[in-house]
């Protein structure tokens, strides 16, 4: 091969290898919008908020204590569970009933509450947690894998396995499955509605917590980028299929390696563009995604 | 011009809705569609006000080919549908939803006042004209479709199980503004189920059965031939 | 599903009248405020502006657009481009932008339009290409990185220069004024009615003579058109194009606010809506300075976009629409009894 060869091919490894840790990371991020999206059927904005929160706690934390930040999820599961099942209870059902712009619209403003909430709870400018813990890297041929990027990745694996075996067996799985089917019947079917669909807002919160604090290890703490994640969970999943869980591992890993792959080549800022212009192009032609069910 | 529907077919990939549908509808005579529910009578509508385009066959308004052209494009040339649950625009009133069909004739916007008003007039609306549509009752509502559609000056009415929900006197009444309406130079269509209205209006009917022709002719017929009675397990209401 | 009312019954003296009233306020009162309150009061007028040409497509054809951030960016983005050619006055940015702004408009409700996008996608894709805009923006040198790009001073009225920033305040109150007598015209007319038609049933619409996807596609283009002419006048006052800011979700949530707050698909309602919207977010900076740190700054933040979450429940129809919904469902119940001649 020659040298040129070569190197493009190390290069696709790396973003190979890059992209699908990352991916399993953006695969939890949709896997609890999809989970949100189940049960209000309308895009969840706020899911980037809460992102920023959990980036923002862990940072916080961190910077306090100095520990490993993924101990901070002792505190911010429960915490998160707690937070997204109120959020559905109190204020989400009641923009159930208003028409489908106006709850885009609402879940914005939440988007911006969380955002702001955050900023004035830990007040500070946060950078990205650089744990010694989490330190260095591995090695493998032409690929450099930081340590940070596989723990986030293998943490993402673990909680996926476990939300897919939990609902492949329970109450909230079968609900769940039959909101994406059908919603009213769903809504019929004599199952506790009201307290399923908070359970499955509390876990995407859950989602949301831990993706948070995995992200921190990655990325500064930046506001703004709340919408940016929010985009990236809509994205995502339209990827993989909106509502569909194995869909958002498929489209999780899909939209990482393409990202990857396109930093790799020095064209990172310009890979957000093409995955919104490919989206752009999904939502025209199949707009419920690559493996999504009917719209 | 004369709407003359020949030999129509749809499917739906492997379902079969429509098949050899055939017959000339005279602006002068009531055409009358009925069948058991899932015959493809409102399939049939659809392909002729241009909501969905026929597999094979014509339609055809005098020489004009209108199968395949888009439904606001049918509707511009004359034929006014309306739909099997009422559909008025709910948040205006019931003089501005029939100014939308108005507009189909003219772009002036007190000229479709007029027209609103004079159809309004001849449908028995005229008392509710300032009303939010969404607070009419069900005849009313009947009422409107039929006002909106009426206000395109249309030259052929396709009126989607319009009976649906009245009851009997009430049927009466539309049926009888109905015939006012044909008598003034309107084609009428119906999709039907209410076999008194069937009786009092048709001068020609069609009984669909899982998407074809079985029977047709005039109202008692049609309505004594075996063929239909079995379609129907025993006869309508 | 709808909750705003179209307003084509109101009399063109009375709007008249009403416009009057409020343009002589605003033109007397203005020259006397000091420049704080001018600078509020002239943004107010802008974003009630902007939130009236959101309410043609996201309002009155009832698309919610989320992606009106690329039509204020190609506005202010023309007038830094040109800024940058010597010898041009700057007030050829506006016709460049809006046959630019027209251009992709109809570009983009063509593809849109043509493939039924609608609701959440329509909502999402047109954000997705704002977003795209925004890193294209962001990511070359020509149009400034992420700094942005500067305007400078130019040579007198035909390049927005002047020595205060008082002409800026009359600018847009002609600009609203003019957009508030087009509103009301446009609502009367086919076009209205179509468009009210097609965002309550669009079959029905469709059955009924209305083309629906030229409908919405001329909505579109026309709203994105105003909003690109707003995006000039404004680069014209503040003399500085930020991508993070001209094409943010940011502004297009303004415009989105204030056209909900105020009433969608009504005349006067977005106007009213976007004033409120500037004012209370002055209001919030204001407390934030007053007692001066930046936590509480992002608290004033945080209360503004529960602001968005509790107007949006507690009235769905914004202010003037239901104002109106009030006076439609009195003349219900007392009866109507058919009124003769105009409205």
């Amino acid at each position: 091969m020659t040298a040129e060869v070569e190197m493009i091919f190390s290069l696709l490894l790396v973003g190979l290898a890059s992209g699908v840790f990352t991916g399993l990371l953006l695969a939890l991020i949709s896997t609890g919008f999809n989970m949100s999206l189940g049960v209000s059927r309308v895009v969840n904005f706020q899911h980037g908020g809460m992102i920023l929160w959990a980036m923002y706690a862990s940072f916080f934390f961190w910077n306090a204590t100095h520990l490993n930040p993924y101990v901070v999820l002792l505190i911010a599961v429960p915490a998160s569970f707690a937070v997204g099942y109120a959020l559905y209870r109190l204020l989400i059902v009641r923009s159930l009933k208003t028409p489908e712009d106006s709850q885009i619209l609402f879940s914005i403003g939440l988007l911006i509450a969380f955002q702001y909430s955050a900023q004035f709870f830990f007040s500070t400018d946060a950078h990205s947690v650089s744990s010694d813990s989490l330190h260095g890297s591995l090695v493998l041929g032409p690929v450099v894998l930081q340590y940070g990027q596989i723990v986030a990745g293998a943490i993402a694996l673990v909680v996926l396995l476990a939300l897919h075996v939990m609902l492949a067996r329970s109450d909230l799985g079968r609900f769940l499955h039959a909101c994406a089917q059908n919603p009213v019947g769903a809504r019929v079917s004599g199952l506790n509605v009201e307290h399923l669909s908070a359970t499955a807002m509390g876990l995407a919160a859950v989602c949301a917590a831990i993706s948070g604090v995995a992200l921190s290890t990655l990325a500064p703490v930046i506001p703004e980028r709340a919408f940016e994640y929010a985009i990236l969970a809509v994205v995502v999943s339209v990827f993989g299929g909106m509502g569909s869980m194995t869909g958002s591992i498929v489209g999780g890993l899909v939209v990482g390696i393409i990202v990857s792959t396109c930093q790799a080549f020095g064209y990172g800022a310009v890979a957000q563009a093409i995955v919104y212009a490919l989206v752009f192009v999904i939502f025209l032609v199949r707009p419920t995604g690559l493996m999504g069910g009917r719209a | 011009m004369t709407l003359c529907i020949d030999n129509i077919g749809k499917r739906f990939g492997g379902l079969t809705a429509l098949e050899g549908v055939s017959f000339t509808a005279p602006r002068d005579k009531v055409v009358c569609i009925i069948g058991p529910n899932g015959a493809g009578k409102t399939t049939l509508f659809a392909i002729l006000s241009g909501f969905l385009a026929p597999s094979t066959g014509t339609v055809k308004l005098g020489e004009t080919l209108i199968s395949g052209l888009p439904a606001h494009e049918i509707a511009r040339m004359g034929i006014a549908r309306t739909f099997q649950i009422v559909r008025p625009f709910r948040d205006m009133s019931t003089h501005d939803n029939v100014m939308v069909g108005a507009y189909a004739r003219t772009t002036d916007h007190t000229e479709a006042g007029e027209i609103a008003d004079r159809v309004l007039e001849r449908v028995g609306l005229m008392h509710k004209r300032d009303f939010l549509a969404g607070y009419l009752t069900l005849p009313d509502m009947k009422r409107l479709e039929v006002a909106k559609a009426l206000a395109m000056s249309p030259q052929y009415l396709l009126l989607d199980e319009v009976m649906a929900g009245l009851n009997l006197r009430e049927q009466h009444e539309v049926a009888e503004m109905l015939e006012t309406i044909h008598t003034e130079g309107v084609g009428i269509l119906l999709v039907e189920h209410s076999l008194a209205i069937v009786q009092r209006m048709a001068h020609h009917v069609i009984c669909l059965d899982n998407g074809r022709p079985i029977a047709e002719g005039s109202a008692t017929e049609v309505m004594r031939s075996e063929a239909v009675q079995v379609a129907y397990m025993g006869v309508g209401q | 599903m709808s909750t705003a009312i179209p307003s084509p019954s109101r009399s063109a003296p009375r709007l008249y009248i009403a416009l009057a009233i409020v343009i002589l306020a605003i033109g007397c009162v203005g020259p006397l405020l000091n420049p704080y309150y001018q600078r509020v009061l002239m943004m107010g007028l802008l974003f009630g502006y902007l939130a009236a040409s959101w309410n043609i497509i996201g309002g009155y054809a009832g698309q919610m657009s989320l992606g009106h951030a690329l039509f204020f960016g190609v506005g202010s983005y023309t007038v830094a481009l040109v800024a940058k050619v010597p010898q041009v006055p700057l007030i050829l940015a506006l016709p460049i932008a809006l046959v630019a702004a027209a251009l992709i408009a109809w570009c983009v409700a063509a593809i849109c339009f043509r493939y039924a996008l609608k609701g959440i996608y329509f909502a999402v894709g047109t954000l997705l290409l704002a977003e795209i805009a925004r890193i294209v923006a962001m990511n070359s040198e020509t149009l400034g990185r992420s700094q942005g790009l500067q305007v400078p001073p130019g040579n007198g009225a035909l390049s927005l220069t002047f020595a205060t920033d008082l002409p800026f305040l009359y600018i847009f109150l002609v600009m609203a004024a003019a957009l508030l007598v087009y509103t009301h015209y446009m609502s009367r007319s086919r076009f209205g009615y179509a468009m009210v038609a097609l965002r309550e049933q669009e079959d029905a619409a469709q059955a009924l003579a209305v083309d629906v996807t030229q409908v919405k596609r001329r909505a579109f283009v026309i709203s994105g058109t105003l909003t690109a002419a707003a995006g000039v006048m404004y680069a014209g006052l503040v003399r500085f194009v930020d991508p993070g800011y001209d094409l943010s979700l940011g502004v297009v949530l303004m415009m989105v606010m204030g056209a909900v707050l105020g009433g969608r698909g009504t005349v006067w309602g977005p106007f009213v809506g976007g004033f409120i919207v500037v004012l209370v977010q002055e209001a919030l900076v204001m407390i934030g300075s007053m007692v001066g740190t930046t936590s509480v700054s992002a608290l004033a933040q945080m209360i503004y976009g529960l602001f968005f979450v509790v107007i949006l429940l507690a009235f769905p129809r914004g202010i003037v629409g239901e104002i109106l919904a009030r006076r439609a469902d009195r003349r219900a119940s007392l009866g109507a009894q058919p009124r003769g001649g105009a409205k």
